[in-house]
């Protein structure tokens, strides 16, 4: 599905990741770990087209994506959901969800989109009782499942999340990650990007760990979440409690 | 045209046409003047709301798209082609039936370029503009971009006040009227007050309908999404630089038909037009009238130009406007006329109404 080779990106001068490679199949829940400023969330910008890419090739589905705009990418079926969620606080969560839709509807399809509505509002029932509701004024969570639901609405094969558990209560972080999985089951590929290293290895099929622009270690969930050095940068052990 | 617009605008066209009458009625049509020029620098208002409002853009150089579409069409239309049939290129446009004939007003008969040709002209050269303009500074964000549209309105002032061709600090007068269609003309004669009011009118309401529906549509919700956060409406596949050059054409093209218009109607136009104060007051009244609300703008746009055309502020014209804006941001940054401020205003006057009653019952 993704497939990233010795990829180079940055601000201006700053280099930020340095020769990042990695891969995702189809059917797979991927997750990024790594700590602040480690490159975690430029590489998916990166992807997304949003930082232009200075080195290295992204094949999205066998096309290099990598010198493409935004909402080129956005058509060719790789959405970002965007770290801090970054919702239109002054549009409504109807209106948030069918801004999703853009890049695939032209013209007015009216009775496509209420369709395709129906689809997010089974899957979070609580927008569908917020509809009309300001996407401000909506909580954390709430936000939350409208950026994810936004991002679905463009039917995307593969979908990034950026940090989707940040600012949000732990109770609220489980249901999150809670459907993240189901959209897997659903037949997505999902791309996660995550600081809360323990919940994201918890619903990854494998992980990547990222330092300072460069991925230092790749395994399975099993393999990352039994790795040493993994547990105590990442996981909160010390080296006592691991050798007990 | 959506059903949620048919009621504002049956309301305004039923104002329009009752405040016609009352005047004339009243033999007061002298007040249609003022208010046919508060419709028209209306219209630059409703651009300017679609793009500071909706697309988060803010412009302090409407004044000079303004100015510009007045300037073409000054320029252009007393233009004495009589005088210069010699030239190849005044062959060409009377050849092709673009000049027309008028009589100014010392009864003299005088050969000039129509004004549907100078309005064309003025739309396109204002839209290049914007467009060749806009795609550098439409890259700056807040106060860079207030302060380079600043600059490109300084920039045309000081181009208008100091040619020759625009008549420096004089401007342009003696404008031949804009005839349209069915007899129909925009000029300054007394005896066509009550068609311009009409005229003005019909401009007005049919930007207010163009822009609301633009603003419910597929192309609105991105623009309001390029409000909310530009990087997100990027990830969504919003093509955000293209959205905001269209936006800032768009509304330069409003400001330029006005200034058309109004020139015409005015029978000439001055540097002052072009003045940085006026954008100022332009975007004080977007903000009144409380940013993303058409109709708001619309409201305030004919109520506060009105008051500062009939002379209510006085000298103190662009004080009063300086102060609008100081106040309104920093006490209502959500404008004026938004619904909270209504049920507030209705919550008080039941209350009073509630007290008069329980002061009679006593």
């Amino acid at each position: 599905m993704l497939k990233i080779r010795n990829l180079n990106a940055g601000y201006g001068k700053l280099r930020v990741l340095k020769g990042v490679s990695l891969h995702v199949a189809p059917g797979e829940i991927v997750t990024i770990i790594g700590g602040n400023g480690s490159g975690k969330s430029t590489l998916l910008r990166t992807v997304a087209g949003i930082v232009r890419a200075q080195e290295g090739e992204i094949m999205l589905g066998g096309r290099d994506i990598s010198a493409d705009e935004p909402e080129t990418i956005v058509s060719a079926g790789c959405s970002l959901v965007p770290e801090g969620r970054l919702i239109f606080n002054t549009m409504t969560v109807r209106e948030n969800l069918s801004l999703g839709a853009y890049p695939r509807l032209r013209g007015d399809r009216k009775t496509d989109l209420q369709a395709e509505l129906e689809v997010i509002f089974a899957m979070f029932p609580r927008l569908r009782e917020r509809e009309y509701q300001l996407g401000g004024t909506l909580s954390g969570g709430e936000q939350q499942m409208l950026a994810i639901g936004r991002a679905l609405m463009a039917r995307p094969r593969l979908i990034m999340l950026d940090e989707p558990s940040m600012g949000l209560a732990p109770i609220i972080v489980k249901n999150i990650f809670e459907e993240i999985r189901k959209l897997r089951g659903a037949g997505n590929t999902i791309l996660l990007v995550e600081q809360n290293a323990r919940a994201a290895l918890r619903i990854a099929d494998r992980g990547y760990v990222i330092e300072t622009g460069q991925m230092v270690l790749e395994g399975t969930s099993e393999e990352l979440l039994n790795n040493n050095d993994v547990q105590r940068a990442y996981l909160g052990k010390e080296y006592r409690s691991i050798g007990e | 045209m959506r059903p949620s617009v048919y009621i504002p605008v049956a309301v305004l066209t039923a104002c329009i046409i009752a405040f016609q009458i009352i005047v004339s009625a009243l033999n007061r049509e002298f007040y249609l003047t003022q208010l046919t020029m508060s419709a028209y620098y209306s219209l630059v208002i409703l651009g300017l709301t679609v793009l500071m409002g909706y697309a988060g853009q803010i412009s302090l150089g409407h004044a000079a798209f303004f100015a510009m579409g007045g300037y073409t069409t000054a320029v252009l239309t007393t233009y004495n082609l009589a005088g210069a049939a010699g030239n190849p290129l005044v062959k060409l446009v009377v050849g092709l039936g673009l000049d027309t004939v008028s009589t100014n007003a010392y009864g003299a008969q005088t050969q000039h370029l129509s004004p549907w040709v100078s309005l064309v002209v003025a739309v396109c050269l204002t839209a290049a503009v914007a467009f060749l303009i806009g795609i550098p500074i439409l890259k700056l964000k807040g106060h860079y971009l207030a302060m380079a549209t600043l600059g490109f309105g300084i920039i045309v002032y000081r181009i208008v006040l100091g040619t020759r061709m625009f008549g420096e600090a004089d401007g342009i007068s003696d404008l031949p009227a804009f005839r349209l269609a069915g007899g129909l003309a925009v000029g300054g004669d007394p005896g066509l007050r009550v068609q311009n009011y009409y005229i003005a009118a019909f401009l007005l309401v049919a930007g207010v309908i163009l822009l609301t529906n633009l603003i419910d549509s597929r192309p609105g919700r991105a623009l309001r999404s390029i409000h909310g956060s530009e990087e997100a409406a990027n990830a969504m596949g919003v093509n955000t630089a293209r959205y905001k050059l269209s936006v800032f054409v768009l509304s330069a093209v409003f400001a330029c038909i006005a200034g058309v218009f109004l020139t015409h109607f005015n029978g000439g136009i001055g540097p002052s037009e072009a003045e940085v104060m006026k954008s100022v007051s332009y975007v004080a009244i977007v903000a009144v009238g409380g940013m993303a609300n058409l109709w708001g703008a619309l409201v305030m746009g004919v109520v506060l130009n009105y008051l500062s055309l009939r002379g209510y502020f006085g000298s103190y014209d662009e004080f009063v406007f300086g102060c609008i804006l100081i106040v309104i941001m920093l006490f209502m940054p959500e404008g004026l006329l938004i619904k909270e401020n209504f049920r507030i205003l209705a919550d008080t006057a039941v209350r009073i109404v509630n007290k008069c009653r329980a002061g009679k019952q006593e």
